[in-house]
């Protein structure tokens, strides 16, 4: 009897401690557990606050790369590698308003002197040289409100702004008589500033409504303004909001995506896409919608499979450019079901691994 | 209760009437080393008056007779006559000796069992006693874990999902024989455990031929042949009732009756019982019922008939699919984490599931011709009904989302609701289950006669015919109006419901023509047989989805096979022997390998046969304390199936080259012994130490066309590389020492080494670089424990026996796929189970 309890402490004391798996089990405890999500959005004021920007915006996009991922760190504790999130912020973008500081009505000898024979012009370019030979050396930033006739189709007046900036001239749309007329002002200006970002705006979309805006286009409008006995010309921007326009307060709405790397946010344009029958279809997959990476068969090797993500790719997001990165989930065999990720990158026209 | 109390009352009241005046014999019956043998038979000679032995061998017998002779018998050992008298009631210890030829040589010669010292084959017996003690909640495979050269694991862990090898070979090269009828699929070879689920109940004896057996029969033993006898006709009149209730709401029931030998010469016993469980695993709950009915008539002294019919219908949710280390680790259930089940509208269902009901019948029909000649003869029928679900459908990544994390049960309620918004565009995701029905008819007869005083010969007849049925049926709609199928050209563009069978739909027709003939030769010190068999197998299919009416069916393509093998037994003493076999066999290539993508057209009638060339020796060891043996073996396994489809040249047709060479070469040393020490303690104990290898490389081997044009080449580099999926080291210990007469403790002790993650190395053609071995499971030690207690409820013998199957809820891999984090399953833990049983 003794014998066997001996024994049996002797089983109980070499086996209990055994543990099969202890170094599998060692290994696999030392990798932490990673939660890897998603998420949009858009600072709140309350984000401002807790940034500490006072005026509720950035003032550049480098401050919010720099500031974005310990936002981001702080709002989601838990998230690790591979998370991704696109955030909306303000950023204070200030658009130079200016006062004409030339006024002009191209005269018929002007016309003459640069060989159109019509007394009109009929082309961008028939402006611009003009415009070089009239100013020789213009100052940075010269506003030059021209009246000038203008040839398509039919010849109309035309009074428009033209803004010399970093060694060219660029023109900023006004308006014509007729339109003037059609804001309800009899004079081709307006009485007041009050009065001009008022009617702007709303005549704004009449104006463009065949040049499919998009929503945070910003687009400069020169408008005159008749004062104290003169009238002069001004430089305005508004914004397009995908319904109407309003005038342009130097904040604009930016959007930058961030993934974590591990260790922190970076900015990274990274999209999660998971392949869908008809890709799988697309490359010869669609059988079973999978990759199958058993030892001997189509997809064992990686560079196989970052073929066939590359001919998808490319078949499903032509216009991407070239350092477009994604992260794609694809179903895989390999004796039994299961989901793999790959991390691709254009490069050259190609996705390759990254 | 109470009127089981009055039926106590009533029953001891007969007992005690009949008592009075009688002779009361008492006795034990043990086996030649000391062990109690239950159920044997103890008759008085010439009376019908009998009874059986207990579980502890004791037997008591009141009899009018003052005085006598008893006859004792069991299965597979020398009857034993023992003489009483009114001065002598007390026989004291009665010790048979295993000898099945001189009991009942009829069954033991139809049944291929193998006898001790003296069929040279590799071999240990499991005995009903030990499967009652040793079984608990375990799948019936994994009393065998203990035997040398076997490796048995639950795989996924569903009731009845088991699976065995022997020698490092799976279950289409193991044969395994019920009462001497080869069960193992006719199409596939494979072995489904959970067909036989019940019949650990109603088993008498078990036995693993190691190698080649003893099978006279053409069957696919590489491994081994596992030799199941059930229990026939009760001697005796009365039964048992037994309760068994085990973790994870384990529940069985089950009780089984006997008429007894009656005087007319019939006796009958049937077997119920029912068992249902939550499982181990997460949503693979169970629900099962076993029958058993053994009917028998001796016609007169020569003429016996016995009718059996068996069989255990069951529905078990499984694992299919296996997960990563880490996923297990992560998983909130676990190592008993399950993928494959999910909740609808509350309820757990399974998404992978099998049901299944295969009924086993045959009419054994024994004639004893004269003093030197017997003809056994049996005709069976079997039908198998069922199959495994799963899932199916165009959006089949619904059935990823979850009640959250990737650890939880799918959510199929989500999956309901999408398919109902479908409407009339009907489901996209549903559940189906894949059907696999058989019919299955045989007919087996074997004639002995003695040709001298020591030579016997054999030969007998094997013949079957097999029709399997295959199909896929939708099984729940999943909330949808219909699902859509346009995979029969009988019924294109088909909006089906629950029942209707989509997908693919065809027969496999097998017929077997074997024969076998043996030759035995027995003198005092030396045994010997030398045996032959062939057999043609004919396949043939029929397609019912992919072809029209009148185009369905295809040739019948036929592939011969054949064995020959011959052993010597040498008995130098009482105590030393020594055997050696070899063998050779053609075995014909399967159903899937002659019909290869699943079509009428693309058919490889030139399927290649498989070689086996195995050699063996072994020595015996018996002396009244130890008995012990040590083989060593040598299996040649040449010429695996390994087929390429090529795709025809310059407009001539595709065809399959079948390619020869890939040889896996298994050899071992195997050792087993069990030691008394006293008369109440023993110890048992088995090492198997394989070394199980592929064993060449094919380089550059080339595939001709009918032209014998060159067309491609083929490279296979393995020579060297482990065979995988099975521990090839394995060994046991086990203890059992006995408290006092009815009450013993047992403790078992196994271990498992140098499991290699499971890969088909056909899978490397094309490599240019050899693999390495695959990812080795780490090795793990293992302990079952039970108790077994024996009372007395008024008249009727009472057995409480309590089990725990890893005692220290180890951790361990019992499974594992190759990838490059391997996908695994985890064998159970700590489980535990109380059984009673009631004899009356």
């Amino acid at each position: 009897m003794k014998k066997i309890f001996l024994l049996l402490a002797v089983f109980s004391m070499v086996f209990t401690s055994c543990d099969p798996l202890e170094d599998i089990y060692a290994e696999l405890d030392a990798v932490p557990t990673v939660i890897s999500g998603e998420a949009t959005i858009t600072l709140t004021d309350d984000d401002y606050s807790e940034l500490d920007l006072n005026y509720g915006n950035f003032s550049n996009v480098d401050d919010a790369k720099t500031m974005l991922p310990g936002f981001l760190s702080n709002k989601y504790p838990t998230w690790g590698k591979e998370s991704l999130a696109a955030v909306t912020f303000k950023l204070y973008a200030p658009k130079d308003t200016e006062r004409s500081l030339e006024i002009y009505t191209v005269s018929s000898a002007d016309y003459s002197a640069g060989g159109h024979s019509y007394g009109n012009f009929d082309s961008l370019s028939d402006i611009t040289e003009f415009l070089d030979t009239k100013y020789t050396s213009p100052a940075n930033r010269l506003l030059v409100s021209l009246t000038y006739k203008y040839y398509s189709g039919s010849v109309a007046t035309l009074n428009n702004g033209f803004l010399y900036v970093n060694g060219g001239w660029k023109m900023v749309e006004g308006f014509t008589r007729d339109e003037y007329n059609a804001m309800g002002e009899s004079y081709p200006n307006f009485s007041s500033e009050t009065e001009a970002m008022t009617k702007i705006p709303v005549f704004l979309l009449d104006k463009f409504k065949f040049d499919n805006n998009e929503a945070g286009d910003i687009t400069a409008i020169m408008y005159k303004l008749y004062v104290s006995g003169s009238t002069k010309s001004y430089v305005a921007n508004f914004i397009f909001d995908g319904t109407s326009w309003s005038e342009y307060k130097n904040v604009k709405n930016e959007t930058i995506k961030f993934g974590h790397d591990g260790t922190n946010w970076v900015p990274d344009n990274t999209i999660k896409y998971t392949l869908t029958a008809a890709d799988y279809t697309l490359v010869g997959n669609g059988n079973y919608g999978n990759f199958d990476v058993r030892a001997g068969k189509d997809e064992e090797t990686e560079s196989s499979r970052v073929a066939k993500i590359n001919t998808i790719l490319l078949n499903n997001f032509p216009n991407d450019a070239d350092g477009q990165k994604y992260l794609v989930s694809y179903n895989i065999y390999n004796g039994a079901n299961g989901v793999w990720q790959l991390a691709v990158i254009k490069t050259g026209g190609a996705y390759v691994k990254q | 209760m109470k009127n089981f109390k009055n039926l106590l009352v009533v029953a001891l009241f007969f007992t005690t009437v009949a008592i009075f005046g009688q002779t009361r014999l008492t006795g034990k019956v043990v086996d030649e080393t000391n062990q109690p043998l239950p159920s044997a038979s103890v008759m008085v000679k010439g009376t019908q008056s009998g009874t059986s032995t207990d579980f502890d061998g004791k037997f008591t017998l009141n009899t009018n007779a003052s005085s006598g002779v008893l006859v004792i018998s069991f299965v597979g050992y020398s009857d034993k006559e023992v003489s009483f008298s009114s001065s002598k009631t007390d026989l004291g210890t009665i010790e048979l000796t295993e000898d099945s030829s001189v009991l009942d040589e009829i069954v033991v010669t139809a049944t291929s069992f193998a006898i001790d010292r003296k069929t040279p084959v590799a071999v240990s017996t499991i005995k009903a006693a030990d499967i009652e003690r040793k079984l608990g909640t375990q799948e019936f495979p994994e009393i065998l874990k203990s035997t040398p050269g076997v490796y048995a694991t639950k795989s996924g862990g569903g009731f009845g999902d088991s699976r065995i090898s022997l020698r490092g070979f799976n279950s289409e090269n193991v044969a395994v024989l019920i009462n001497g009828v080869p069960v193992n699929d006719m199409e596939n070879g494979r072995v489904y455990w959970s067909n036989w689920a019940g019949l650990s109940d109603v088993t008498s004896a078990m036995q693993v031929q190691r190698g080649l057996g003893a099978s006279k029969v053409a069957v696919p033993s590489i491994g081994g042949t596992i030799n199941i006898l059930s229990k026939t006709t009760d001697v005796i009149r009365g039964g048992s009732v037994s309760m068994t209730h085990g973790n994870d709401g384990y529940q069985k029931i089950g009780a089984t009756v006997s008429t007894g030998l009656m005087d007319n010469g019939f006796a009958a016993t049937v077997s119920l019982a029912k068992i249902s469980g939550e499982g181990y695993v997460d949503g693979t709950q169970f629900n099962g019922t076993n029958y058993f009915v053994n009917l028998s008539k001796e016609l007169n002294e020569n003429h016996k008939l016995s009718f059996t019919a068996f069989g255990a219908p069951q529905r078990h949710g499984q694992r299919q699919n296996r997960s990563t280390i880490s996923t297990y680790r992560n998983a909130q259930s676990g190592i008993r984490f399950n993928p494959d089940w999910g909740y609808k509208d509350g309820q757990v269902t399974h998404i992978e599931d099998n049901f299944y009901h295969k009924s086993q019948s045959s009419l054994n029909h024994y004639w004893t011709i004269n003093e030197n000649t017997s003809l056994s003869t049996a005709m069976y029928v079997s039908f198998g009904t069922g199959g495994g679900g799963g899932y199916a459908g165009s959006n089949t990544s619904l059935f990823k989302v979850r009640l959250g994390g990737s650890d939880q049960p799918v959510d199929l309620d989500n999956i309901v609701d999408i398919n109902r918004e479908n409407g009339a565009l009907g489901s996209e995701a549903i559940l189906r289950a894949s059907r696999n029905d058989h019919s299955w008819y045989g007919v087996l007869s074997t004639f002995k006669t003695k040709l001298s005083d020591n030579l016997d010969f054999i030969g007998g007849i094997d013949l079957r015919s097999y029709t399997g049925e295959h199909f896929t049926e939708v099984t729940d709609l999943l909330g949808g109006q219909y699902f859509f199928d346009d995979s029969n050209i009988n019924n294109p563009n088909a909006a089906l419901g629950v029942g209707d069978k989509y997908g693919y739909h065809n027969d496999g027709e097998v017929g077997w023509q074997g024969f076998f003939t043996q030759l035995e030769y027995d003198s005092e010190n030396i045994s010997a047989f030398v045996s032959v068999s062939g057999s043609n197998t004919s396949y043939q299919r029929i397609d019912y989805f992919q072809y029209i009416p009148g185009n369905q069916t295809t040739d019948t393509y036929n592939f011969f096979g054949y064995g020959v093998k011959g052993g010597v037994n040498y008995r130098l003493n009482e105590a030393h022997n020594v055997f050696a076999n070899v063998g050779y066999f053609e075995k014909a290539a399967d159903f899937g390998s002659v019909f290869q993508r699943y079509d009428n057209d693309h058919i490889n009638a030139d399927a290649e046969n498989q070689k086996i060339l195995s050699f063996e020796l072994g020595y015996g060891f018996r002396t009244e304390k130890i008995r012990a043996n040590v083989n060593v073996y040598r299996t040649e396994w040449k010429d695996r199936t390994f087929t390429r489809s090529i795709q025809g040249q310059n407009g001539s047709d595709d065809f399959i080259a079948n390619l020869l060479g890939v040889n896996a070469l298994h050899q071992g040393l195997e050792i087993d012994f069990t030691y008394r020490y006293s008369d109440n303690l023993s110890f048992t104990g088995m090492a198997s130490l394989g070394d199980w290898k592929w064993n060449n490389d094919l380089e550059d081997v080339a595939i001709f066309d009918e032209n014998q044009n060159q067309v491609d080449t083929v490279n296979l580099p393995i020579k060297g590389l482990r065979v995988s999926d099975a521990a090839q080291t394995t060994a046991a210990l086990g203890l059992n020492y006995k408290f006092w007469d009815k009450t013993s403790f047992t403790l078992d002790y196994n271990y498992y080494a140098d499991m290699y993650a499971q890969v088909n190395v056909l899978d490397y053609i094309g490599a240019t670089t050899k693999p390495s071995d695959t990812w080795k499971a780490p090795d793990y030690h293992l302990f079952d424990a039970s108790l077994r207690h024996g009372f007395k409820i008024g008249d009727f013998d009472t057995t409480v026996t309590a089990r725990v199957n890893n005692v220290f809820n180890t951790e361990y891999i019992s499974d594992a796929l190759d990838a490059t984090d391997p996908l695994v399953w985890f064998g159970a833990g700590r489980t535990f189970s109380l059984s009673a049983k009631i004899k009356f």
